[in-house]
């Protein structure tokens, strides 16, 4: 079995490239983009088992970059990570199958394991 | 109007006192939960490095003095938070008192600044250089001026520039909003005038070729 690929869209750089690096460790190859624009672009050179994508970006918001994921990958799992502490604001669009909320902090292992449950889901 | 620009949700201009400081707090807590985020990931990294060096492999002192360095930047960065957010609460202590606005202005601005980074938007506070010393709400001005930063934010497009800035002196105090290449939309100040009415503060706007300036004039109190 190949090696899960995850691409993390968050325009927190530190965070994400500190846990693209911590991924490597579990032998999961992890890539990132602080923005919805260089997400797209890095999407279309190579192809992802997973999207983890934060709501609040700047530019393209999470909403509608998960909505051109949708457009253009239908299928892909996306796990969608909020800061928000209530579902409120968490609320999926309407029509986002294959996508679930997650809150921030998440731990690690944590993650790994939604990961996973997204896959094996699909 | 470009009231949510590029899909971003909708930013709302509290009127009420309980919103204004429920979206201050809001985007603080986000920022903070990042860098809670961050420390505890770095944290974890250290154990993974711990965990292979257990299993024979070499730990580079570079890579112990990038968690070490990453853990005290994201520490001094939650601390700045909030100390801000704290002298932030404390304006609400009295209805009125003295207090210094150009930095009770640059404090709400820093607090809030991720609602312009979210629409792209170039925010440049430009306090006067004395200090100007006010006797009034720091909580009520700070409303109104937060009312409008949200209402021209809410028509600001990406890669506009809002400068902010203070001039004016003891008896009458001027913060001045201008917003360069506007989307052409007229922003919807009618809360935020109603805000700047009830504390005595004046409103003015004026339009230029592709330029908004929004002015806040307030008199000093006793």
């Amino acid at each position: 079995m190949s090696r899960m690929s995850v691409l993390f869209i968050d325009d927190e750089e530190e965070l994400v490239s500190t846990l693209v690096e911590r991924l490597a460790y579990r032998d999961i190859e992890a890539d990132y983009a602080v923005d919805g624009e260089q997400a797209l672009a890095k999407m279309h050179e190579r192809s992802y088992d997973i999207i983890i994508l934060d709501l609040k970006l700047p530019g393209m918001s999470g909403t509608e970059v998960l909505a051109q994921i949708r457009r253009e990958w239908p299928d892909l799992p996306v796990l969608m990570i909020t800061g928000h502490g209530s579902a409120g604001e968490a609320q999926a669009p309407p029509s986002a199958p294959k996508c679930e909320y997650l809150q921030k902090p998440i731990g690690l292992e944590q993650l790994i394991k939604k990961m996973e449950e997204a896959l094996v889901s699909e | 109007m470009t009231d949510s620009p590029r899909g971003s949700r909708p930013l709302s201009v509290p009127e009420e006192p309980i919103a204004f400081f429920g979206a201050v707090t809001a985007a603080t807590t986000h920022d903070l939960n990042n860098v809670i985020s961050i420390i505890d990931q770095t944290a974890g990294l250290l154990e993974d490095l711990v965990f292979a060096a257990e299993n024979g492999s070499s730990i580079e002192i570079e890579q112990l003095s990038r968690v070490s360095e990453s853990i005290q930047r994201q520490t001094r960065r939650g601390i700045a938070t909030i100390k801000r957010l704290n002298r932030f609460a404390h304006t609400t202590d009295e209805p009125t008192l003295e207090f210094e606005l150009n930095e009770t202005l640059e404090n709400l601005l820093v607090l809030v600044q991720r609602l312009a980074d979210r629409r792209e938007v170039d925010l440049k506070v430009t306090p006067r250089h004395e200090p100007i010393k006010l006797t009034a709400s720091p909580f009520l001005i700070q409303h109104a001026i937060f009312a409008v930063y949200a209402s021209l934010l809410r028509v600001s497009e990406a890669g506009t520039e809002l400068s902010v800035s203070v001039s004016g002196g003891a008896a009458a105090a001027v913060v001045t909003f201008d917003l360069g290449s506007a989307s052409g939309a007229s922003p919807d100040l009618t809360v935020a005038q109603s805000l700047a009415e009830s504390v005595g503060m004046r409103l003015e706007t004026e339009s230029g070729v592709d330029t908004l300036t929004v002015t806040l004039y307030i008199e000093n109190g006793p």
